[in-house]
């Protein structure tokens, strides 16, 4: 083919990016002309810094190592635990422990033993009750017999007292 | 086998890993100190993140896969320590991350590690001016003085994109430096 032949072939084939030798120029005089006024950065490092850095790291790393991560629950302990939490949940549910106390089981005399040694005000003793233990019913005896009226009437009233209400 | 090779293999194995960390940290120490210290400017910040980048190394290595080189993997691991170093910190503080900026470049008239020439001062300020990544890629070109091909590897991103980056760069700073 004659399109093959090297004096045809006249390019490289070789394309730079657009703008490439418009930038380069300019950003390389830009930059040369910072560099002028500003040769270096102008950080330091202090002395030996860098000459026991290596000795440093080293021996954060190993520390690192050493340091091994031990986890609160592991799952052996767990397992430990969880069976010691079972037994004792099993020996409340067990018979032995299931005597409930009650009421008709305590005496009187251990009552106000109770009530009096505790120190009881009379708000906590009103908590305890409710609106049909205090009912005026159960403080009043209704079935009072008419004789013992009658001799009430005898020794306690006077004739100007009853005559006066 | 390249020297490359060898080494990340003999960081993987158990039996050399100390060793051939040892070699790593001598041979880039300085390259990624003077990357970090660009970056955040104070030296007790920068040998902070110095350490934990090399601590990260030592610890994912085995993620390592060669699918970029060593160095590019590792300048990597120091761009992001760095730069979310200079986020908490501003996160911290309570401040904007241009706040934060400006407190840095403040410290630092009165850093012993800075040798506090006017016009070095002038031009950290005019970086500071710069957008994240037009900071990095300028500290990367012109004081690292990296090659585009290894800046892309490093960021991730293209060529023609950091040329671009370096080209606003240059001239805010120019502009900057020459505006008064």
């Amino acid at each position: 083919m004659k399109k093959d032949k090297l004096h045809n072939i006249r390019k490289t084939g070789f394309k730079t990016p657009e703008d490439y030798f418009e930038n380069f120029e300019d950003d390389l005089l830009s930059t040369v002309k910072i560099k002028a006024k500003n040769p270096t950065s102008g950080f330091n490092v202090p002395d030996t810094y860098f000459e026991t850095f290596e000795e440093r790291i080293m021996q954060k790393v190993s520390d690192q190592k050493d340091t091994k991560v031990i986890p609160l629950f592991r799952k052996k302990h767990l397992f430990y635990a969880a069976g010691i939490a079972a037994s004792i949940l099993l020996l409340f549910n067990l018979s032995i422990f299931d005597h409930q106390t009650n009421w008709d089981d305590i005496d009187t005399e251990t009552a106000e033993n109770y009530v009096i040694n505790e120190n009881l005000g009379s708000y906590e003793i009103a908590s305890l009750l409710d609106l049909e233990d205090i009912d005026e019913t159960n403080f009043i005896d209704l079935n009072i017999k008419d004789e013992h009226i009658e001799t009430y009437l005898e020794n306690n009233a006077e004739i100007e007292t009853l005559l006066s209400e | 086998m390249t020297d490359e090779t060898q080494l990340v293999e003999h960081l993987k194995s158990e039996k050399e890993k100390d060793q051939a960390f040892r070699l790593l940290v001598s041979q880039y120490k300085e390259r990624l100190y003077w990357h970090i210290r660009n970056i955040v400017k104070s030296h007790d910040d920068t040998d902070d993140v110095l350490q934990n980048t090399f601590i990260k190394v030592y610890k994912n290595i085995h993620n390592f896969k060669g699918e970029s080189k060593l160095f590019s993997w590792m300048y990597r691991i120091a761009t992001n320590e760095s730069i979310t170093f200079l986020n908490k910190e501003a996160k911290r503080q309570q401040i904007s991350n241009g706040e934060f900026q400006e407190l840095v470049i403040k410290n630092l008239e009165s850093d012993v590690y800075f040798e506090g020439s006017a016009i070095q001062l002038k031009l950290q300020k005019a970086i500071a001016t710069l957008p994240e990544k037009q900071q990095l890629v300028f500290n990367m070109k012109y004081f690292e003085e990296l090659k585009y091909k290894d800046m892309a590897d490093i960021l991730e991103t293209s060529e023609g994109a950091l040329k671009a980056s370096y080209h606003l760069a240059v001239k805010k700073i120019e502009a900057y430096l020459t505006k008064d």
